[in-house]
């Protein structure tokens, strides 16, 4: 049954798509929608692509491991949401721009400055995207047991064939449906679990929440371990193992399985016994119940240093959403400022509640599914957690909403993702129309699909982690900067955009290819905004201050942000962008 | 406005551990109630006022501007 909730999502994303067609004749259609889109229902497309694999599948995955702490990453993206209103919404709506790199590139005068800003839309979008497939492999895999390349190939060619048809004109009405699918997604099995939880007080052990126990198995389990993967066994336990374990084979033989860190291999399976400790993977610390619950201990996030980690994350977060190029890109659509500050508004009290409905996933995940810690399976906790908790048709039904929830979660956040790497190559690199923006979606598809076949060891919020942290340095510090501060120059702009992006681009490949694994390198450089943002903004603030290279016609670009349109004089409109038709 | 007091609700956890065992509802412990519903909800209100706020401001300068004109009395008093 989930398989065909999924089913019924992807059909109903391909109509949909398909019938944006009709639409798709000119650049502002691809890029812009027209810019014709009701606040409402861009609301409903912005929290279709804000809803994403990272929310729906790796903020449950994170607090199932590392508890109360992974709460600021939901802080910091609502505060980021927030600051977009303030100051991101309608005066980049105002300007009148197709893509960021565009906006750079008219506000500062500086063509040069354009592939830069491209390129940093680019890399940031694509280790989002890379995200979405993962979470698309993970999610196919557990629906329908194929390999995990399955996933990520269909969902990276579908979002590809629906981009290339009905741009974003097209993927806005898709958006728009699929959020309704995520919202659901979560509504429901979050209510049939309160209600288990609240009524059911033999259901699962929640004491085990806050305790000083270790996490256990409650009943005999048979745990697969999809990938090779090593893990930390707590205590000497008779289990049976049909698989490689240490480099042995086993032919689903008892084994008494010694204490300490042992190698399963991809495709094992092994049962533990009821009351069994729950091994854990060996990378990250073991935590009682009570080291889970509680802020800031020894053990949690970060490695000895969970109160720079704290709040290394929640400004990455808040900092990376107003810098974020899908979600930034959304604006452009509305009719003006004034009604993407509106649309900004509905994002909040949509996403709000969703956000205060996602955190149950990790908190019963880890009493119902301990055997997650354990397996490298952690972002599939909110997948199994209804199944684990419900019986016969009540399992199927949830779980197959969920499904359908987290399809649709990951099909719109890659559209999006996509059609902002596309138009960062097509209308600003290639400085082309609406053929070759198709060439750039197909193009884009194919070196992610062939990036998200590499990234499965690693957990969907790393990858997220890089991607805000990229553009919370490198973007975000454009735009405040570039819509607030008149005294930006293209030099200071550019000291910011290469410091800021460069130096959290190599943070994030430091960490990817695991140079440094502990200690305050480790911190400081899993989650560089702490530096890396304040480093950008200062870049670019005393680079302008020494350079005598001002902008021109100043005066009339601010008023243009900042004046609401029903204010201005006919003869000042937004910016106009030479259109490019092509044929029926 | 956001900001401040939640990087020094971390900072008082950071000092004070006890406060992140208070469990004022039971299971939940403060911090995952603050961190939650709490902190999330309110910064939709707040975002509710800046709306509100920023209509204002646009309507006022909307309105056709008056003349700056005080009596003699006015500058008197």
């Amino acid at each position: 049954m989930p398989i065909i909730a999924v089913g019924l999502v992807t059909l109903l994303t391909l109509i949909l798509g398909t019938a944006g067609l009709r639409f798709a004749r000119t650049t502002s259609n691809f890029f812009v929608a027209s810019r014709s889109v009701h606040p409402a229902w861009n609301a409903f497309a912005v929290c279709g692509e804000a809803m994403s694999a990272a929310s729906f599948l790796g903020v449950p995955a994170l607090i199932l491991v590392f508890g109360v702490d992974m709460l600021w990453v939901l802080v910091g993206w609502t505060i980021g949401f927030f600051l977009l209103s303030l100051f991101i919404a309608a005066p980049i709506r105002r300007f009148g721009s197709y893509t960021i790199p565009e906006f750079v590139d008219g506000r500062l005068d500086a063509p040069k400055l354009r592939p830069i800003a491209a390129l940093l839309v680019i890399v940031a979008s694509w280790f989002f995207l890379l995200a979405q497939l993962k979470g698309a492999g993970v999610v196919i895999r557990a629906l329908i047991g194929t390999p995990y390349w399955v996933g990520v190939v269909a969902v990276g060619v579908l979002v590809a064939a629906n981009l290339s048809a009905g741009g974003m004109r097209g993927i806005t009405f898709v958006q728009g449906f699929q959020f309704f699918f995520i919202f659901l997604g979560i509504l429901v099995p979050f209510a049939v679990i309160s209600v288990i939880w609240l009524n059911d007080g033999d259901a699962f052990d929640d004491t085990a929440l806050v305790t000083n126990d270790y996490p256990a198995f409650a009943a005999e389990i048979t745990v697969r371990y999809e990938r090779t993967i090593t893990v930390d066994v707590p205590d000497a336990t008779l289990v049976v193992i049909d698989g490689l374990v240490d480099g042995i084979e086993y032919d689903a033989r008892s084994v008494m399985i010694e204490a300490g860190t042992r190698t399963i291999g991809a495709g094992a399976d092994i049962t533990w016994p009821a009351g069994a400790a729950a091994p854990h993977t060996a990378s990250v610390d073991r935590l009682t119940g009570a080291e889970w619950a509680e802020p800031l201990g020894d053990k949690s996030i970060g490695g000895g240093h969970p109160l720079y980690f704290s709040v290394a994350i929640l400004l990455a977060n808040m900092f990376g959403i107003m810098g974020l190029p899908h979600i930034v890109s959304r604006f452009y659509t509305n009719p003006t400022g004034r009604e993407a500050r509106r649309t900004n508004l509905w994002v909040l009290a949509l996403l709000t509640p969703y956000y205060a409905m996602v955190p149950l996933f990790g908190v019963i995940g880890r009493v119902v599914s301990p055997d997650l810690l354990g397996n490298g399976a952690t972002d599939s906790a909110t997948l199994v957690v209804g199944e684990r908790l419900l019986d016969g048709v009540g399992s199927d039904l949830v779980t197959s909403i969920v499904a359908a929830g987290a399809a649709a979660a990951f099909l719109s956040t890659a559209s999006g993702l996509l059609i902002a790497m596309a138009g960062a190559l097509s209308h600003d690199i290639l400085q082309a129309g609406v053929p070759q923006f198709r060439f750039a979606v197909w193009l884009g598809a194919a070196v992610s699909i062939s990036a998200g076949l590499l990234v499965e060891s690693f957990d969907i919020n790393v990858l997220i982690g890089w991607s805000t942290s990229i553009a919370a340095s490198s973007i975000c510090p454009l735009l405040v900067l570039g819509i607030w501060w008149p005294g930006l120059t293209r030099r200071g702009a550019t000291a910011a955009a290469v410091i800021g992006g460069g130096a959290s681009t190599a943070a994030a490949l430091t960490t990817m290819f695991g140079v440094v694994d502990r200690g305050w390198p480790f911190a400081v450089l899993a989650t560089p905004a702490v530096w890396t943002v304040p480093l950008a903004f200062a870049t670019g603030i005393g680079v302008s201050l020494r350079d005598s290279d001002k902008v021109v016609d100043l005066g009339h670009k601010m008023a243009l942000m900042h004046v609401p349109e029903r204010l201005r004089p006919e003869s000042d409109g937004p910016r106009v962008v030479t259109e490019t038709t092509v044929g029926a | 406005m956001v900001l401040v007091p939640l990087v020094a609700f971390a900072f008082a956890l950071d000092f004070w551990p006890s406060l992140g065992r208070w469990r004022p509802l039971g299971l939940l412990p403060l911090p995952w109630l603050v961190l939650g519903p709490v902190v999330l909800f309110s910064i939709v209100v707040l975002a509710f006022f800046h709306e509100r706020t920023a209509l204002r401001i646009e309507n006022e300068w909307a309105e056709p501007r008056r003349p700056i004109h005080r009596s003699a009395n006015e500058i008197e008093d």
